[in-house]
């Protein structure tokens, strides 16, 4: 009885929860700093998600619940030594939005293309890695995985409000950061005036 | 909707979180305003890229096993069940086999407390007596006199004359008892004292445990004394005698009342 209650659990874990593997893998790579670090947050997520798959109530988003698993892994030990909270300069970022940016700074005729086109799948990376990690969690849930202000917050248990303006604040950082790494590496050129 | 309004909710839009209306009105704004509509496909674009280019698809096989050979060992090495980490089966099973235990437990309390009642004093009531029993002289038939006394009685020639030594009134537990001391041949080494009364005001503490000449009897024995009991539609008798006489014998003169 025992056996076939685990077969039954084994399977069902097996069908709903192991196949958003590469999907929290993707998501941790993003978080961690390391592959290492990546792979060891997404197995101790899954040994966990698994030791307490009877709380995980069926028919539900099983995978908010196991992001929302691996998000508290995270902040409780990958994050542990940066505790106190990052300070961010936001008064250099003006309230422009990207477009703005490129179209009024920048010497370019068609912004999209000449923008997004030369920059490099790592460029992306990197300028999410370094986003603070308040930032980087919910950029990553929304622009990786698409999850919805409500889900991130139930993930994170942050207020929605907060996650909005974490968000907000998250994109203008990243953009002000690629574009800081456009024009470093020549993608795009200082105005010309 | 101007500009300023729907910029507002560029990311509520982007990010799929405007409502219907709101989303329709934006939608209604950028087909007139090629400056918001702009800034509104930027910011889609890049929300699209960044997606795009930060989701590196690697073969996580390897990891994929390694957690599966992890569960596999979890299992193995304490028969795990994920189900219940912690099992309620045997607690619900130890609590009921516990309850059972002290409802017993204090029904047996009860019944030894209720027992002892209704036996302790009868046995200081015959050795209250025991010993100095007196030779009968009433002048007449003493079940007769105890009889005029209490009104029981017990069956004619149940016990003969010359074995009673004296007949009295005790009153035991609130109770009256018609008390007969006997010496009789059967025990001639041991003091007898029969007490009787009413059915209805006295029942025997315990079941009876013992049958003789078809009659149920209860029977007591302890280091004061034994007793041999029984109760029928018209009389409750206890026959009392030192410790170590016989239920038997007692069971047998008893039989006759």
């Amino acid at each position: 009885m025992a056996d076939r209650i685990n077969i039954n659990i084994r399977g069902r874990f097996e069908n709903e929860a192991l196949v958003h593997l590469d999907a929290l893998m993707r998501t941790a790579r993003r978080m961690t700093k390391s592959e290492n670090d990546a792979e060891d947050l997404v197995q101790e997520t899954m040994l966990k998600a698994y030791r307490f798959f009877d709380k995980f109530e069926e028919g539900t988003n099983c995978k908010a619940w196991l992001f929302k698993i691996m998000t508290n892994i995270f902040i409780n030990n990958y994050r542990a030594k940066s505790k106190a909270p990052q300070k961010v300069a936001m008064e250099d970022i003006n309230d422009g939005f990207l477009y703005g940016q490129l179209a009024s700074n920048y010497d370019v005729k068609d912004p999209e293309t000449e923008f997004f086109n030369k920059i490099f799948d790592d460029d992306v990376k990197s300028a999410i890695s370094e986003l603070p990690d308040d930032f980087r969690i919910v950029v990553v849930l929304s622009f990786l995985e698409g999850f919805s202000y409500q889900e991130i917050a139930d993930i994170t248990g942050l207020q929605i409000g907060t996650v909005k303006s974490r968000l907000h604040r998250g994109r203008k950082l990243l953009q002000k950061s690629l574009l800081d790494y456009a024009l470093r590496h020549g993608y795009i050129k200082e105005p010309s005036n | 909707m101007n500009c300023k309004q729907a910029l507002r909710l560029l990311y509520d839009v982007v990010d799929n979180e405007a409502d219907n209306t709101e989303a329709a009105e934006v939608e209604q704004h950028l087909k007139i305003c090629r400056h918001c509509k702009d800034a509104y496909d930027l910011e889609v674009l890049f929300k699209k890229v960044v997606a795009e280019k930060a989701r590196c698809q690697t073969d996580n096989s390897h990891l994929k096993n390694r957690i599966l050979s992890r569960i596999n060992a979890i299992e193995a090495s304490q028969n795990y069940n994920p189900r219940r980490s912690f099992r309620w089966f045997p607690v619900v099973v130890a609590a009921v086999v516990a309850l059972v235990l002290c409802i017993t437990a204090s029904f047996w309390v009860s019944d030894y407390y209720n027992y002892q009642s209704q036996i302790g004093p009868i046995i200081e009531a015959y050795a209250e007596h025991a010993g100095d029993n007196t030779d009968f002289d009433y002048g007449t038939d003493p079940l007769d006199y105890l009889a005029g006394l209490t009104g029981y009685r017990l069956a004619p020639d149940a016990i003969p004359v010359q074995y009673i030594r004296s007949v009295g009134v005790d009153t035991i537990m609130g109770v009256e008892f018609g008390r007969i001391d006997l010496d009789h041949p059967q025990l001639p080494d041991r003091f007898i004292t029969v007490f009787i009364t009413a059915p209805d005001k006295y029942h025997l503490p315990g079941k009876p445990s013992l049958t003789v000449g078809g009659q149920e009897m209860f029977v007591h024995t302890c280091t004061k004394c034994s007793i041999v009991g029984a109760e029928n539609q018209d009389i409750v008798f206890l026959v009392v005698a030192d410790p170590g006489s016989d239920p038997q014998k007692l069971a047998q003169l008893a039989s006759s009342f």
